[in-house]
């Protein structure tokens, strides 16, 4: 099943199939954007998961976020005029989704303290948990800029033209965030060494 | 390379989660965009309601059943004046509003004066929207003129708001619309959507900062500098806090009546 095969039109859904032949023009252009939207989904789901997934911690959260990131790049393509653009405009909605789901879960935090996780005890599992959690602690504490400069840098290796047009920030912000970021990240990681 | 960088990039490669775009994955794009879907009918219905109470004329009364914003607020006709009363408790907090002839307007703490034309109109957030009747000109959030807040002030991408800090005037999580289309202030002033508001050299963070006074007390103030992504189109925001009253204003579009009606800003909360 693929966004492709669903077209929408006024509320309903319906397959290709269903065309009448008046709305034949709007729903082909529907279907080819669906099945673009598919072809995106597929190439960048998993890097855009793992891109959330730096920001918020989250896997569970971060799929939510990137499937609904690509609903609203589904139902708002027609803003992006420059098909170079359109990976960069997923990738802002991916970190403007994250920070508004991290800012929702500190909110419920501060009303609802999270409970103690079951965790594996051995040895070899407990180190690697523990390397873990200090490198996500690390990249947690990190401010939400640094943080997002940081993941879109070192995770995804974009130029720092790139992430300035993705942040909606100057390029130059871009270089003093990073500079910040890994210095601090890097005093984290010599703990581990 | 880098060794730090090297050691930053291995571990954010262990920490990363590795998600396909299995079946699974798909199921759940199609219930995000059906949600989707559904809020936005749901908003135009919402919307297409307000505008018909708007065109029925006259006092529109917002109901705490049917309205996100206060209960008891009127907008008088000719739309000058109005009171708001204090979010939640349903009722007004000051002497509910008769259209007051030289357009005094009591939001909470504060209260001013509108200058001739211009009118108030309460947000279904319960901000207040200043703006004068019969001047067009480019919308910020639906608004033309003057935004006022309080009790809860939105900042940066819904952020609590921060004085000093970056473009408090920008409240939304998503790119916006360019403000005009083309540039051009004096013509075209419908919204072009695939030009976009981005920072420029400055930033987001304020290109003046400081202290202005607003009635007889003194404001944080911010002004920041903002363009369009595509189009010639800049614009300088710029907000008044007031801390102790809980509000804060914020004027996108610069309008010549502010000084004027923040000078005439007077306080009931001490």
């Amino acid at each position: 099943m693929d966004v492709g095969t669903m077209t929408l039109r006024g509320g309903a859904v319906s397959t290709a199939g269903d065309s009448v032949a008046g709305e034949r023009a709007a729903g082909d252009r529907m279907a080819l954007d669906g099945a673009a939207v598919t072809q995106v989904f597929r190439e960048r789901y998993t890097e855009l998961v793992g891109l959330a997934g730096l920001l918020l911690a989250d896997r569970g959260a971060a799929e939510e976020v990137v499937q609904d990131a690509f609903a609203k790049f589904h139902l708002s393509r027609h803003r992006v005029t420059d098909p170079d653009r359109e990976v960069a405009y997923l990738r802002s909605i991916v970190c403007n989704l994250s920070r508004g789901r991290l800012r929702r879960r500190a909110l419920e935090r501060r009303r609802r303290p999270v409970p103690e996780r079951d965790e594996d005890a051995r040895p070899d599992a407990a180190l690697a948990r523990h390397q873990r959690d200090v490198v996500a602690a690390a990249l947690a504490r990190l401010p939400r800029r640094q943080r997002e400069c940081v993941v879109l840098r070192y995770w995804l290796d974009l130029p720092e033209r790139e992430i300035a047009a993705t942040l909606g920030i100057a390029p130059g912000s871009v270089k003093s965030h990073l500079h910040r970021g890994l210095a601090a990240l890097e005093s984290r990681l010599e703990e581990l060494r | 390379m880098n060794d730090a960088e090297d050691r930053v990039r291995a571990a954010l490669a262990d920490l990363a989660p590795a998600a396909p775009a299995d079946a699974a994955a798909h199921a759940g794009l199609h219930r995000a965009i059906a949600r989707r879907r559904r809020r936005r009918t749901t908003g135009r219905i919402a919307a297409a309601v307000l505008v018909l109470a708007a065109l029925a004329g006259g006092r529109a009364v917002f109901d705490a059943r049917d309205a996100e914003g206060p209960a008891g607020y009127s907008i008088e006709p000719g739309g000058r004046t109005g009171t708001a009363p204090e979010p939640g408790t349903g009722t007004a907090s000051t002497t509910p509003g008769s259209a007051s002839p030289d357009g005094h307007v009591t939001f909470g703490p504060v209260a001013f004066d509108l200058p001739a034309g211009w009118r108030s109109v309460l947000n279904a957030d319960g901000s207040l929207c200043l703006a004068a009747a019969d001047r067009p000109g480019p919308q910020w959030d639906g608004c033309a003129g003057l935004r006022l807040y309080r009790g809860e002030l939105p900042g940066y991408e819904g952020a609590p708001y921060e004085d000093h800090g970056p473009w408090g005037f920008a409240t939304s999580t998503d790119p916006v619309a360019c403000p005009v289309a083309g540039g051009d202030v004096g013509g075209d002033v419908g919204p072009a959507t695939d030009d976009v508001v981005v920072p420029a050299e400055a930033g987001t963070e304020p290109i003046d900062e400081g202290f202005r006074p607003v009635g007889d007390r003194t404001a944080t103030y911010d002004q920041w500098f903002a363009r369009c992504s595509l189009s010639s189109y800049t614009f300088t925001p710029r907000a008044w806090h007031l801390p102790e009253s809980d509000v804060l204003i914020v004027d996108v579009f610069r309008q010549p009546e502010t000084e004027q009606i923040l000078a005439s800003f007077t306080f009931t909360d001490g």
